[in-house]
């Protein structure tokens, strides 16, 4: 008989059985469900967390077919245990098993069956994923999203996940044992080996990076399909190997042992292809290291400068040929016989001509090395044309980061993105310097710093001969010719440049010219869901843009150095890293701001107002307030305000966090912190800083000029909600113990981003070197010494003779100190007060506070202003800017009395530790709004007297704080382990508790968690710990070793979160005292200065986020058990009316010795804080 | 045509049980019972000739073909009922017999289809075609069982305990099936140690005991072998359990006052006892219980007092 017809009665059996199984009904259903509730909760715009999902093509076949392929594993193991209890019921197979055919025949048919099933189940979720996308959505499509998701994900894990229950069931006879076999695959695969060692160990496919775009597609398919061939033919060969393990006699002799080798063969070559992807890791890794090492004898060669640079290139399919005229000159004192140029690897140089003449050349790597006719002698140039042709190596870019980190995918949920440091395809090209896709003289920045560091200004031109339908983006205004059906696009910036990037699309282009720059905004064809989104207000965009610009300039003191100003859409796995040497991240070259596909990795591509849900028009109704009616345009500019000053002009922190939160209490964020700041086109881009001796230095401008443009007050804000806490804190851990030289070195392991750390350390030392000058006119003179050198590279010279010129300061020695100093100083601020004062004539207003640094580091304080003249929303919806800023320092074990008088009332200030112990580091001055008695002086400086420590426990008071020793916290269960690894599944991998912040009150942590806000009380760190409100039964404790018995007043300290919090000083900006009260002198001052405080960041929708959260955010009671001499007695306190600072549990009567108060989860809102709690002998 | 032929065979289970010892027999067309008590091996050897199972030792041949060499051929000739039949419980009736038609290449569709209905006709099941497995009775699982090895006409049947569980009427539809399909020149090996069930129909019989052939032959010769060793007797009640405890009893009918007592002896010492003609079930208890005393008495036929 035939063995298709066997194959098919078998397939078609199996499958029947199947589908009849409860199990599988159960499981299906559960899939269906549970996929058409994400594809709903994606497509519905309620969470804008969510935006990328209807955004991106690729984004919803992905998300779909990676949970699907969960489901399927899952499923997997149900049908391993499912075969052993059928099968095992050996009389009823023996019926089957008496018939005719083959073995491999049965075992076929069965794989047949299942997968015909499972591909069915697999076919109509895409088909209603597609239908919903198609009909119910706007996002793009495209059908080989979906196709190339399911060939590359699905069909490997397919045949891998059935063929594991086949092979199992034939070689086990235990269930259990199956069961258990097939769950810790799923589980290893999941959570354990399936993220690292370039997704090898994936079965599942739900981390390799892989992921359709509408610029490229599925990219490069070969390794791909090789890693995930390799499940395909690890389940081909389960199956196969079954058959030989079948309990039942071969029909014909040799027939296992044929197909035995077959299995084992196909084994082999899943493990060979498993292997090959391992050592083509390996391979990378050893290439980019022998490129490392083969530059490092070169780092101090001389090298002639670039003074000019023009590109003749063409695009071929993905290849390049190109032609590079260089002006090379020699700026040493010492002629060149080599001049060393560095070009991708993977271009190959097809010759190298000096006017007519042929000019031999080295190619070795990354490295051309020119051997002119004569040395190129001091002072002269030499014109060198350099043909070369071929493709990208990607593997050259980013040689500075380290490899796990290059390695490591986008991630956006569970989205991967392969990470591409340039794109060359027949429909899309980008080239970014990194790429190294032109030659350049000496070594690329990447393999200099921190040895060398400083760029140089050349002139550059690039003229592009591709396919007419591609449309060239790069520096400078083009002009394009067609000639057939291929344009010759020529560009021509008309300033010098460090360097030019090239993007090369199905682009529209969009351009908007005002005052004389060009603003570009360049879309992948059928990408424009925006021009609409900002349809209403087309006509005022270059007023809005002037006057956003105009705010930018003023504030920082630049102007913008180019003609050109351009937004381009390129893939979202373009790659971006942080560098050490720059605050700017490839994404923003000269005059092109870079933005990832839809904008997925901005804040607020969506352009829809407040928190998702209504649409746009229930929200005008909303957003009306105090008779005036907010119109469609009204909306429209504040949410394009916000864009801006979000995405391109503030910090990605500025995002609003309840944003982020996302259903299954899932944080939907991306793994990266892409940085789309305009400001290096201000400063890195226009400014030459050569400073090889102090490589940081430039670094450190750019971040402490960016913090003018982009002030603390913003993040002040996310601080006060308790964002982005716990890196904060890891970064002063690491600094107490490290020095900057040991970071950048390498010599201290850490994984906090290097570029966190020196970014702190680099506002420092601009905020320390400021503070010694004592210059107010210090950031005025540095913009003016900057403008004044635009283009041109600043030598060290002219940087000592700009220091100098304000007072002298030995910048070698302080910068030294920096470098290798390791430790923190630490702050208590107290005594805030602000009141109306008369100078004279004039009506000014004093601010003054005290500062206390007990310890014996030196450290530096920045106090930023927002006054009520300054007040005004920048272009109608951004962030207040400073008008002010002071700089302290703040010598060791000193106390400080600051004074401060400004003319206007400042609405909001914001003390910034700048590098210290201090949790939160940057705050919001409390104020007590106190009418001065007569004849107070307005009093502007700084007094400083020593600091003499307090003896604990003298004055009869104990406090015992969470940071303490004396505070316990209940021994921890073990018992959501497994929720906890599914989350680190789903999530991001991160801490989730790091940017819940306060908003964690709103859906609090199972466990006690560690919380951060100003709020709190703490000596440097204010913490407290945040727990979900429970049955009383979990118990926090703290314990004080009381020095005598007696009568004691007992009081914990409430934070002032919730209840008595208005809308405006959301987050509790009224606080008494910053200083741990009591202990210093005039502490704890009175509470509750409220309503002086506006935050004013959040405009329009926002304002909904905050209001709603404060009805869920209320303090309910605390239940106190104080173990006294009669027992343990509860104490239940009402918090609704409790004020902000410590509040009295009660009076007791206590023994010496340890004495314990416990706090209960019992609450009936939904958390509880525990902070401090102090003993007060009573005399 | 349809032989069997088994020589020398032998089966060592891994567990180390001798299940089979040096076993020769002849099958031809007709039906053959095999009979012996339980775990005597019929089942082993069954397994064995339809391939289930690979002999340790020995040869069997199917119309001249060696087993071992030939599966996918004595496979097709043979339709086979398991001794524990039972079948996917969520396939209807008539859904099983198709896997099963299908997998016996039984083409095309409405040819199965037919053939399907006949079967379950011929077992009684037409009514519950449409009845998941889980849904049947335990006799309707049977004859569902029995339905299945008809399917495709095979040569050989070979049906391991297959009365088990059956009403009597059925029994007898099961019996007349059987004949009218020995007549057909099928080879019927029929096992079993419910004597009655083949006592009637079959042409010759084996009698398997501790793995070993006990007796190979018509049963008539089993039959004779116990004639003048049948005795009907009648006992007092009181006496009964002492008489059972002497003798192989075969039945006990309870009479006026005592009970009415067949039973298997050499000699009958306790009053008085009528010889009686022997059917094949007192032959099986006589042989069975004389060869016990005796276990060196060799081959059966010949082997006796
Ligand atoms: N799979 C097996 N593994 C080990 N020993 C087995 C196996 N199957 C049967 N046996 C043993 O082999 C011997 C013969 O068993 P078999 O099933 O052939 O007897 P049987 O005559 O069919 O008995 P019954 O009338 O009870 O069905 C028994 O002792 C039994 O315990
Ligand atoms: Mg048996």
């Amino acid at each position: 008989m035939s063995a298709r017809q066997t194959i098919s009665s078998v397939a078609l059996y199996e499958a029947k059985l199947l589908l009849r199984s409860w199990g599988f009904r159960v499981f299906a259903a559960i899939t269906l469900a549970f996929l058409a509730i994400v594809i709903l909760l994606i497509v519905q715009p309620a969470y804008a967390g969510f935006y990328f999902g209807r955004a991106l093509s690729g984004a919803l076949p992905m998300v779909v077919i990676k949970l699907l392929n969960v489901f399927q594993g899952v499923m997997a193991v149900f049908l391993a245990t499912e075969f052993i209890r059928r099968d095992r019921r050996l009389d009823t197979v023996q019926v089957v098993f008496s018939q005719s055919f083959s073995n491999g025949q049965y075992i076929f048919g069965k794989f047949l069956g299942l997968f015909g099933l499972f591909l069915a189940l697999d076919l109509a979720v895409i088909a209603v994923t597609i239908v919903i996308h198609v009909f119910f959505s706007t996002t793009p499509f495209a059908l080989s999203a979906y196709l190339g998701a399911f060939a590359l994900l699905s069909l490997p894990t397919l045949v891998f996940m059935i063929g594991l229950p086949v092979f199992l069931g034939s070689l086990l006879r235990s269930q259990p044992v199956v069961y258990l076999l097939s769950l810790s695959l799923l589980f290893l695969s999941l959570v354990i080996i399936g993220p690292g060692m370039s997704s090898t160990f994936d079965a599942f496919g739900f981390f390799i990076p892989v992921f359709h775009s509408d610029f490229n597609g599925l990219g490069p398919i070969g390794p791909l399909a090789a890693a995930r061939g390799m499940y395909l033919l690890l389940g081909a060969a389960l199956v196969l190997g079954s058959i030989p393990l079948l309990k039942r006699l071969p029909q014909k002799a040799g027939e296992n042992r044929r197909i035995g080798i077959l299995a084992v063969l196909l084994a082999a070559a899943a493990v060979g292809l498993g292997a090959g992807r391992l050592a083509g890791l390996a391979a990378d890794r050893a290439f980019r290291e022998e490129i490392r090492a083969e530059s490092a004898g070169l780092i101090n060669n001389p090298v002639p400068a670039l003074i000019a640079c023009d590109i003749k290139l063409k695009h071929e399919e993905s290849r390049i040929s190109a032609e590079a005229d260089l002006i090379l000159a020699n700026r040493g004192d010492r002629p060149l016989p080599e001049l060393i140029l560095n070009l991708n690897p993977g271009l190959k140089v097809e010759g190298i001509r000096s006017g007519n003449e042929s000019v031999p050349f080295r190619r070795r790597r990354h490295l051309v090395t020119v051997a002119p006719a004569a040395p190129l002698a001091p002072g002269t140039e030499i014109h060198l044309t350099i043909a070369y042709s071929g493709t990208i190596d990607e593997r050259y870019a980013y040689l500075d980061i380290e490899d796990e980190r290059l390695e490591t995918p986008l991630k956006i949920w569970f989205i991967s993105v392969p990470r591409r440091a340039a794109f060359l395809g027949r429909d899309y090209v980008l080239f970014t310097p990194e790429s190294g896709w032109y030659p350049r003289p000496g070594l690329p920045a990447s393999l200099l710093f921190p040895d060398r560091a400083g760029q140089e200004f050349s002139r550059y031109t690039l003229s592009v001969d591709a396919p007419a339908s591609l449309t060239a983006v790069s520096q400078g205004l083009s002009a394009t010719s067609p000639a057939g059906d291929r344009n010759t696009t020529v560009f021509k910036p008309e300033t010098p440049l460090p360097q030019i990037a090239l993007a090369l699309g199905r682009y529209e282009k969009m351009t908007v010219a005002v005052d004389n720059v060009e603003y570009g905004l360049y879309l992948l064809r059928g990408h424009d869901r925006f021009t609409d989104q900002l349809g209403e207000i087309a006509a005022e965009l270059p007023d809005l843009i002037r006057r956003i610009k105009d705010g930018v300039e003023v504030v920082l003191g630049l102007s913008y150095p180019f003609r050109q100003l351009a937004l381009v859409e390129v893939p979202l796995g373009a790659a971006a890293h942080d560098r050490r040497w720059t605050t700017a991240q490839e994404f923003v070259q000269p005059e092109l701001v870079l933005l990832p596909e839809m904008g997925v990795l901005n804040a607020g591509a969506e352009f829809r107002p407040g928190r998702g849900g209504p649409q746009a028009g229930q929200r005008v109704a909303l957003m009306q307030r105090g008779g005036t009616e907010i119109t469609p345009a009204d909306i429209q500019r504040t949410l394009f305000n916000r864009f801006i000053q979000t995405n391109l002009l503030g910090s990605p922190g500025a995002v609003f966090p309840g944003l982020r939160a996302s259903p299954f209490g899932l944080r939907i964020q991306a793994n990266v912190q892409p940085r789309f700041n305009l400001l290096p086109q201000y400063l890195t881009y226009a400014e030459g800083l050569r400073m090889d001796e102090w490589p940081l230095l430039g670094y450190a401008l750019e971040v402490y000029l960016g913090g003018r443009a982009n002030p603390q007050t913003i993040r002040g804000l996310a601080v006060a909600l308790g964002q982005g806490m716990s890196e904060q804190e890891r970064i002063n851990a690491f600094l107490m113990e490290h020095s900057l030289a040991d970071a950048l070195s390498g010599a201290a392991q850490t994984d906090i981003p290097l570029s966190a750390v020196t970014t702190e350390k680099a506002k420092y030392l601009m905020v320390l070197i400021r503070s010694k000058l004592d210059r107010e006119d210090f950031d005025d003179r540095l913009v003016e010494f900057l403008a004044a050198h635009r283009f041109t590279s600043i030598d060290r010279k002219e940087w000592e003779e700009f220091f100098s010129g304000l007072g002298g300061l030995d910048l070698d020695g302080l910068i030294s100190v920096w470098r290798e100093g390791r430790g923190l100083p630490g702050f208590w601020i107290d005594d805030v007060q602000s009141y109306p004062v008369r100078d004279g004539e004039r009506n000014r207003y004093q601010i003054s506070f005290r500062v206390t640094n007990p310890t014996d580091l030196e450290g530096v304080l920045k106090v930023d202003f927002v006054t009520r003249g300054s007040q005004g929303m920048r272009g109608g919806g951004g962030a207040a800017v400073p008008v002010e800023n002071r700089a302290f320092l703040v010598p060791p074990r000193t106390v400080l009395d600051v004074g401060l008088v400004l003319d206007q009332v400042a609405v909001m200030t914001t003390v910034d530790t700048v590098l210290s112990q201090n949790l939160p580091a940057v705050f919001n001055l409390p104020f007590s709004n106190r009418r001065p008695g007569p004849g107070v002086r307005p009093f502007d400086g700084v007094t400083a007297k020593p600091y003499v420590p307090a003896t604990r426990g003298a004055d009869g008071e104990y406090i015992v704080d969470n940071e303490d020793e004396g505070f316990r916290l209940p021994e921890r269960g073990g018992e959501n382990w497994l929720r906890r690894s599914l989350q680190k599944v789903l999530s991001q991998g991160g801490d989730v508790q790091d940017t819940a912040g306060l908003m964690g009150l709103i859906n609090p942590p199972d466990d006690w968690s560690p919380l951060i806000t100003q709020n709190f009380y703490g000596r440097f760190i204010r913490s407290a710990f945040l727990k979900k409100s429970g049955t009383g039964q979990n118990r926090v404790s703290w314990t004080a070793e009381l020095e005598e018995a007696g009568d004691y007043n007992l009081y914990f300290y409430h934070e002032g979160l919730g209840g008595g919090m208005g809308r405006s000083n959301f987050a509790g900006m009224n606080r008494g005292s910053q200083a741990p009260g009591g202990r210093q002198p005039g502490g704890g001052a009175p509470a509750g200065g409220q309503g002086q405080v506006r935050s004013n960041a959040p405009a329009g929708g926002r304002e909904q986020g905050p209001r709603m959260a404060v009805q869920r955010l209320l303090p309910g009671s605390k239940t106190f058990i104080v173990h006294g001499p009669n027992g343990p007695e509860e104490i239940t306190l009402d918090l609704k009316d409790a004020r902000p600072g410590w509040n009295l549990i009660g009076r007791f009567q206590l023994p010496a010795g340890a004495n314990t108060v416990e706090l209960t989860d019992k609450n009936e809102e939904r958390y509880v804080l525990a902070d401090a709690v102090k003993w007060l002998r009573l005399k | 045509m349809g032989q069997v032929t088994i020589r020398g065979l032998n089966h060592r289970y891994k567990t180390g049980v001798q299940a089979l010892r040096d076993v020769n027999l002849d099958i031809g067309a007709g039906i053959f019972g095999l009979l012996g008590p339980n775990g005597a091996g019929k089942t082993t050897m069954i397994r064995i000739l339809i391939t289930l199972l690979k002999p340790t030792d020995g040869r069997v041949e199917v119309d001249g073909l060696e087993i071992g060499g030939h599966r996918g051929e004595i496979r097709r000739r043979i339709g086979y009922l398991p001794q524990e039949f039972s079948t996917f419980s969520r396939l209807k009736t008539w859904e099983f017999l198709d896997y099963i038609a299908r997998l016996r290449a039984i083409g095309p569709k409405s040819r199965r289809r037919a053939l399907v209905e006949k079967v379950l006709e011929d077992v009684g099941l037409y009514e519950a075609r449409d009845r998941r497995a889980m849904k049947l009775s335990g006799g309707m699982k049977r004859r569902l069982g029995i339905a299945q090895t008809l399917l495709g006409d095979p040569d050989i049947l070979v049906i391991d305990e297959p009365t088990v569980g059956l009403d009597p009427e059925e029994r007898v539809r099961f019996r007349n099936l059987l004949s009218d399909l020995a007549r057909r020149d099928k080879v019927i090996l029929l096992s079993t140690h419910i004597v009655g069930d083949i006592s009637s129909t079959c042409s010759h019989i084996a009698l398997l005991r501790e793995g070993r052939v006990a007796f190979d032959g018509p049963p008539e010769d089993l039959t004779a072998r116990a004639r003048g060793r049948t005795w009907k007797t009648t006992v007092a009640a009181m006496d009964l359990d002492g008489i059972k405890s002497r003798y192989s009893v075969i039945s006990t009918v309870p009479s006026n006052g005592g009970f009415e007592v067949r039973l298997v002896a050499g000699r009958f010492d306790d009053g008085p006892a009528e010889a009686v003609e022997p059917n094949l079930e007192d032959a099986y208890v006589d042989f069975m219980r004389s060869t016990d005393e005796s276990p060196e008495s060799g081959s059966a036929g010949e082997g006796g007092w």
